[in-house]
């Protein structure tokens, strides 16, 4: 009789539950659901099946005739492309058609919120905290720097930092993702050989306001430029973003311009349409490719790849102008009125030379100017500087250096020293003062096995040149002292700090110079063995006010700290920041307050009491002027003795010609 | 034609609320008797019962859901005509649910009607714990008497899902009555 009772029981529950289980009212859409989602299978399956078909059935191809272009203005650009044309220009198939035009869609930009309405009110002041090489063309960086605030680029994230008051509000106030991560290297072969653009670093702008942040960033496919309102440093907000097709290389700002050298392959063969085998832009959904004019073809056309300048107007971000150069190149030299592209080293070995392009702008117009074949090769932007339309060029050759003064106008080698130090020598490291050029030359041997790690350094000396009458360029010379410069940077009163490394491979040596009347004299010197650290001069912490030189470094043991040097009369000061944590040290970068030592890393950003008292930017006025030095509020230590191994005391003259110096008469250029 | 008007009707004792009825919920209560009964004629009677008894009750009773009511009578009398066949023959789904769920009632409990109602309200209290979905399996096992190949076609399950689901809400009733102190 149990079930009896249970059932009679069950009978009385609430009507409620009774019609909720009425077998009438049941969803079947469970059921239904499982035949449509079997249904949708079997569709699918069929559709994938239509879609491999038609994607992937061999297109019939066609050969193209050149000679229906020879009056198109680019005649001259399809014509040195037509080596690179593959012997099947047509797409394979129907799928290689498809990812070709979604190469070309996304172009153009996104409005995506408009500024916030208290940016006319609010803001902060820019303080420059790049080393930029020119006066007036401000270099993109991982970290930029307002009044109070400081933003710091890595990996995806933009980091708003408090960096006046004090430890407590030193902190991470907001974070926007935007981008792609840098690409591991399956990718990058991947991407084939615009490899060396991914390996570029992200940049970034402050606008001289401090209200807005502007980022280039390499994606997949291409590169984005993107717009943050930090008016509001606690509510920082992405208003604009715009795409580039092609690997981000560069970018300069000057005079609210904003300057982007990137590079693009040629995906396209279609000669009856300019804009799949030209750079080019889109304004308003219109593609527009780059002006005839201002495409410049080398004798040598290493790749079918463009190297590209895109000129935006820094407020709207829309594109102004642009130029190019048919072939891959990666190095670039701004000025203030021009923009110079460096070609890699061309020729046969021993006999290299170099092509210098370059284009001017004025106002939001780009045109190309001219260009100029150098011998030797170009390491980087420091080689080169312009000063009174005179371009000066410093070049390697294997065998010593090459300096050339180029008149722009006309573009004739005007004057030249050829020939400057020893056989087996190249330059590594250069930097132009006015009418003076300091050169580092050192012979670096290489691991026969890898070709490209050191595994012996001779050493050289640091060359003055007197650029003041190009007529009668002089120069002087160190003479010999162990080590070389990657980076060489003036201090003001006659000062010049090498950053390098020393006797030994792997080694870090910051070496303090002296001009003198008649050589340059090496007046003390601060080395670490067995350390790594960024050649870049970008990534190194640099305040020539105050003396103040920075940069990260990883010892043997793999510990990374910041390592700083403070230049006191002759001798440099060094104190470390232990405890560093970064995934690639080039990433670290350092500012020093009023109040604060701010390090940033690609893992952390951390604060540290200041050491010294400082004239950095808005607390500039607040110094103690009395002159009397801050003591130390952490333990530190003072290394930099002076540098005796020649026998030479801070402030001495050289006592010889050949041990210590010389000054020779440069050749006149034969072009002059 | 609505159950308020239905109800009307009954109350103004008009022969037309019983045909009213019939149209409305005449297939719903027969399916319900059916299902205990497992024969046509034994289930039309037991609803024509249940009309006549619905006859009698409306009024004093005002029900607002006719169909439930009329539902539930047609369910204890096809119970109650089970119960009268017993000896005679019983479906094999209704022997097996009967078996299942007599597992799941104390020996001792409900031998009075005010331990009848205690087992009621226990009974609703539990399932107002369940989910909707294990509520609506449960008594449509046990409520309407629906085979587990029905109630896994309505729900989209395997019938071994239902089985198990019953199996679980059967031992969490069992303990639930424990815990309420209707114990073995």
């Amino acid at each position: 009789m149990k079930n009896k009772k249970m059932l009679q029981a069950i009978g009385g529950v609430k009507g409620d539950y009774i019609r909720e289980a009425d077998p009438r009212k049941v969803d079947r859409s469970a059921s239904k659901w499982k035949k449509i989602v079997l249904a949708a299978c079997i569709g699918g399956f069929a559709a994938m099946t239509a879609l491999n078909l038609f994607l992937f059935t061999p297109l019939k191809g066609k050969e193209i005739d050149y000679t229906v272009h020879e009056n198109s203005p680019y005649y001259n650009v399809i014509l040195a492309l037509k080596p690179f044309v593959p012997a099947r220009n047509t797409p394979h198939n129907n799928f290689e058609k498809l990812m070709r035009f979604m190469r070309r869609l996304g172009k153009g930009s996104h409005i995506l919120s408009n500024s916030s309405p208290m940016a006319a009110l609010l803001g902060e002041q820019y303080i420059e905290t790049t080393d930029n090489q020119v006066e007036g063309v401000i270099e993109g960086d991982l970290l930029k720097r307002s009044g109070n605030y400081a933003y710091y680029l890595h990996d995806g994230y933009l980091a708003v930092y408090d960096v006046t008051d004090g430890m407590e509000s030193y902190d991470i106030q907001m974070i926007v993702e935007y981008g792609m991560p840098p690409l591991d290297t399956e990718e990058i072969i991947e991407w084939g050989q615009l490899y060396k653009a991914y390996e570029r670093r992200p940049e970034m702008f402050l606008s001289e306001d401090g209200k807005t942040v502007t980022i280039i960033v390499q994606g997949i496919q291409g590169f984005e430029v993107y717009r943050v309102d930090v008016s509001e440093p606690r509510d920082i907000r992405l208003t604009e973003e715009r795409w580039f097709s092609g690997g981000f290389c560069e970018a300069r700002m000057v005079d609210g311009k904003l300057l982007i050298m990137s590079q693009e392959a040629v995906t396209t063969w279609d000669f009856d349409k300019e804009s799949s085998f030209l750079p080019d832009s889109e304004e308003r959904g219109k593609a527009k490719v780059v002006d005839p004019a201002n495409v410049y073809v080398p004798e040598e056309v290493n790749q079918s790849i463009y190297t590209v300048v895109y000129m935006l107007d820094a407020e709207t971000l829309e594109c102004m102008d642009m130029g190019a150069v048919l072939s891959c190149w990666s190095r670039f030299y701004v000025s203030q009125d021009r923009i110079y592209f460096i070609s890699d080293a061309q020729g046969e070995k021993g006999k290299q030379s170099t092509e210098i392009v370059a284009f001017s702008f004025e106002g939001y117009s780009i045109i190309l100017e001219g260009s100029v074949k150098l011998k030797g090769w170009v390491e980087n932007q420091y080689n080169l500087d312009q000063k009174d339309n005179i371009l000066r060029v410093v070049t390697s050759t294997g065998n010593g250096g090459n300096l050339y003064c180029v008149n722009m106008d006309g573009w004739q080698v005007v004057a030249k020293v050829e020939g400057f130090g020893e056989e087996g020598e190249n330059v590594t490291a250069v930097r132009f003062d006015g009418d003076t050029a300091y050169v580092c030359t050192a012979k670096v041997e290489l691991q026969p096995s890898t070709s490209s790690v050191p595994v012996f350094y001779n050493t050289d000396p640091v060359f003055q040149f007197d650029l003041s009458d190009l007529r009668r360029i002089t120069y002087k010379d160190t003479g010999v002292i162990p080590g070389f410069s990657s980076s060489l940077i003036q201090m003001g009163d006659g000062y010049l700090l090498g950053i390098g490394e020393g006797e030994e491979v792997g080694s870090l040596k910051v070496e303090l110079y002296k001009e003198t009347e008649t050589s340059v004299t090496p007046v003390c010197s601060y080395e670490e063995k067995n350390v790594s650290f960024s050649h870049v001069h970008k990534d190194h912490y640099i305040d020539r006010e105050n003396g103040i030189l920075g940069l990260a470094i990883t010892d043997g043991d793999g510990q990374t700290y910041y390592l700083f040097l403070r230049l006191q009369g002759e001798t440099l000061e060094s104190y470390k920041l232990e405890g560093l944590v970064a995934e690639r040290i080039e990433t670290a970068r350092a500012l020093i307050t009023k109040d604060l030592i701010c390090v940033f890393t690609d893992v952390q950003g951390n604060a540290y009491p200041a050491l010294w008292e400082t004239a950095q930017g808005d607390v500039s006025e607040e110094q103690d002027t009395t002159g009397e030095e801050t003591p130390p509020e952490f333990e530190g230590e003072t290394e930099g003795t002076p540098h005796t191994e020649s026998g030479i005391e801070p402030g001495m003259e050289p006592d010889t010609e050949s041990e210590l110096g010389t000054d020779e008469v440069a050749s006149l250029g034969d072009d002059r | 034609m609505e159950d308020a008007k239905i109800v009307e009707l009954f109350f103004s004792r008009s022969e037309e609320a019983i045909a009213a009825t019939m149209e409305k919920y005449g297939a719903y209560c027969q399916s319900i008797a059916y299902r205990i009964l497992h024969s046509r004629e034994d289930a039309e009677e037991c609803v024509n019962d249940a009309l006549v008894k619905a006859w009698g009750a409306i009024p004093p009773k005002k029900p607002t859901h006719l169909g439930t009511f009329i539902g539930r009578i047609t369910r204890n009398k096809a119970l109650d005509r089970l119960d009268y066949q017993n000896a005679k023959k019983r479906p094999d789904e209704v022997a097996l649910i009967l078996e299942e769920i007599g597992d799941t009632i104390p020996a001792n409990a409900a031998d009075n009607v005010a331990d009848r109602i205690t087992l009621r309200d226990a009974i609703n209290d539990f399932l107002g714990t369940l989910s909707k979905k294990e509520r609506c399996v449960f008594l449509r096992r046990y409520w309407y008497f629906s085979s587990l190949g029905d109630i896994a076609r309505d729900y989209g399950h395997e019938e071994s899902y239902i089985r198990i689901m019953l199996f679980r809400t059967r031992n969490k009733l069992r303990l639930y009555l424990e815990k309420e102190g209707i114990t073995l």
